[in-house]
């Protein structure tokens, strides 16, 4: 039988935004059952209902698919932004699995390359052999290559407008706050997602990225296809490699660590400290390892470009002179957007510690030559910081959405990339000679 | 509307057939598949000439009634489908009901029909969203033609009687 999983997805607008009224409608019930629990019984878990809720809104992500699903991902992934019953809850939808029909994908070809999978590859399997959120991978050979061939499902990029409005709402009532507070952040998300679903801006990403880190040792990137490419077909070269993930699980060699740990590390490092733009996306599901524990990154569909300004005024916190200097401070946090002129002396006091509390969690490695990123005291400082931020009801308040737009991603890649450190108990060396060439 | 009737059905239709049949997997095809297969190069064909074949699709006021402009595809598309009927048939892809059985073509017809219409109008970029219709509405209608739970419910009341005995 052809696959019918795909009968399953809702895609046509209103039969989506059926499925979101169905949950809200659920969410609501839960909260009213939770609030006459509570009535009763004092000792109501409040983890117990945020999981009921996580467990109904995880159901209509995964339903929904495509850039929903990214949407609750991405969400997740910036630690504080969601509550860890959630960012559980879906950082565990990585592997969704949807199909389209044998031939829907050589009709996709047709469509954009124009010409049929057999007429440009030796050969091509029409089962996918992984799927993810936007598009699925399939195998194909050419001239005794094997080759990884990524199609993207259609209507997704169409689709990422309005999933993202209808989600909103959602989430909004979720975290209690204002849609006008948040609209730049959303904004953020939706050029991001949009630029996810254009594969022949992916192909330059890899091009440029790859060109920019070759030097780096252990570090692998996929060589790409332009010709074999486009806008919703990307072809790169297959490596043959483990999951990061099976890597952490099962390696023993902490030495192999540590050099999977360093690649990583300098891959970001370069591309943010010297060209401010970098893969936004470090999940493990991105990584592979090879044999000879080297880094593969695959995925350069997330790609987040920073200004000069931004840039400089956020690193600039990790110099001591600049921290230290309560003036100095105060300029980059206002250019941050983490304090505005014009705030009372409570609400400044409180982004104050907050940001400064922050800026020393964060910028602990880069303040020494290696760093131990296995720290368990160090890693749940990181968590246990977004927590506080939830917890804290100050912060729900309007005045409360704060923090540069750019900063979402940056800390999202910082915090992807110090999760995988600690998974691997890595110690790397630092290189900090960006810091010198930052000046405020 | 005598220049509708001017449309050569049947050299776009050979067409498609004949490029079905180019690709190796296509022999190889379920019904289903050959259906979405069909109806996938079919639409590819129209569109080198989109704009004549929309201009005469959205004229069409009434759809599903006999229409004359479309009568000569009609017939060789259930030609076509009497084939692929058959085909499922056999391989029990497809479920042979009583007297139901003879609908079934008329009912891949109305698919067809429904997924011109939508592409006529469809604005999408390159009329993605054709795509995805066409992927549903031909999984939902095979997945009425394959043997479901009706049949194995009228099964199961069938051998009730029977066991009473």
């Amino acid at each position: 039988m052809p696959d019918k999983k795909q009968d399953k997805i809702p895609t046509s607008k209103v039969a989506r935004a059926s499925k979101v009224f169905r949950t809200s409608m659920k969410v609501g019930a839960n909260y009213i059952k939770h609030n006459a629990q509570k009535a009763v019984n004092r000792n109501v878990d409040e983890n117990a209902f945020d999981e009921k809720n996580a467990n109904e809104l995880f159901k209509l992500m995964s339903q929904l698919k495509g850039s929903a699903l990214k949407i609750a991902q991405m969400m997740s992934m910036d630690n504080g932004l969601l509550p860890k019953v959630y960012a559980e809850k879906f950082a565990q939808a990585q592997n969704s699995a949807m199909a389209l029909s044998g031939p829907l994908v050589v009709n996709t070809f047709k469509k954009y390359i124009g010409k049929a999978p057999n007429e440009i590859y030796d050969s091509f399997k029409v089962n996918a052999v992984y799927a993810a959120s936007i598009g699925q991978v399939h195998e194909a050979y050419k001239d005794g290559k094997k080759l990884a061939v990524k199609l993207q499902y259609p209507g997704v990029a169409e689709s990422i407008h309005s999933d993202i409005n209808m989600v909103k709402p959602l989430f909004l009532r979720f975290l209690g706050i204002k849609e006008k507070d948040v609209r730049e952040y959303f904004e953020e998300f939706e050029e991001r997602l949009t630029e996810e679903c254009d594969y022949e801006k992916e192909l330059r990403h890899a091009i440029q990225i790859a060109k920019w880190t070759e030097h780096v040792p252990n570090l692998i990137i996929p060589k790409y296809y332009k010709e074999l490419s486009a806008k919703k077909i990307l072809t790169m070269e297959w490596i043959d490699a483990q999951p990061l993930q099976q890597f952490i699980d099962t390696e023993k060699d902490q030495r192999k660590k540590n050099q999977v740990g360093q690649a990583l590390l300098d891959f970001l490092h370069v591309s943010i400290h010297q060209h401010h733009e970098f893969h936004a996306d470090p999940h493990p599901g991105n990584f592979l390892i090879t044999k000879d524990n080297k880094l593969v990154v695959l995925d350069f569909g997330c790609v987040k470009k920073i200004p000069k300004d931004f840039y400089i005024h956020y690193f600039a916190l990790v110099k001591d002179d600049v921290f230290n200097d309560p003036k100095k401070l105060r300029i980059c946090l206002e250019h941050l957007d983490m304090l505005r002129k014009g705030d009372s002396k409570e609400v400044e006091a409180l982004f104050y510690d907050t940001a400064v509390k922050a800026i020393r969690n964060l910028s602990m490695p880069m303040k020494s030559d290696t760093f131990y990123f296995g720290d368990k005291k160090f890693y749940d400082q990181l968590q246990s910081q977004g927590e506080e931020i939830l917890n804290n009801k100050e912060f729900r308040k309007p005045s409360a959405m704060r923090g540069s737009k750019h900063a979402i991603y940056l800390h999202r890649t910082f915090f992807g990339l110090y999760s995988i450190l600690y998974k691997l108990n890595a110690t790397v060396n630092i290189d900090r000679s960006f810091i010198d060439h930052i000046k405020i | 509307m005598d220049s509708d009737l001017q449309f050569n059905w049947s050299a776009v239709f050979d067409k498609a057939i004949a490029t079905c049949n180019e690709d190796d997997n296509y022999a190889g095809y379920s019904a289903r598949e050959k259906m979405l297969a069909f109806m996938y190069t079919f639409l590819q064909i129209i569109s080198e000439d989109e704009n004549k074949f929309t201009s005469f699709l959205k004229q069409q006021r009434i759809p599903f009634i006999k229409n004359p402009g479309l009568e000569e595809l009609r017939k060789l598309f259930s030609g076509y489908c009497d084939t692929l009927i058959l085909e499922g048939t056999n391989s029990g892809e497809i479920q042979a009901r009583p007297f139901v059985a003879n609908y079934y073509g008329g009912l891949l017809w109305n698919t067809f029909l429904s997924v011109l219409y939508y592409w006529a109008n469809d604005k999408s970029e390159n009329k993605e969203h054709t795509d995805v219709l066409v992927e549903k509405s031909v999984h939902f209608t095979f997945d009425i033609l394959a043997p479901g739970v009706i049949d194995s419910g009228l099964d199961l009341i069938q051998n009730i009687f029977k066991l009473r005995k």
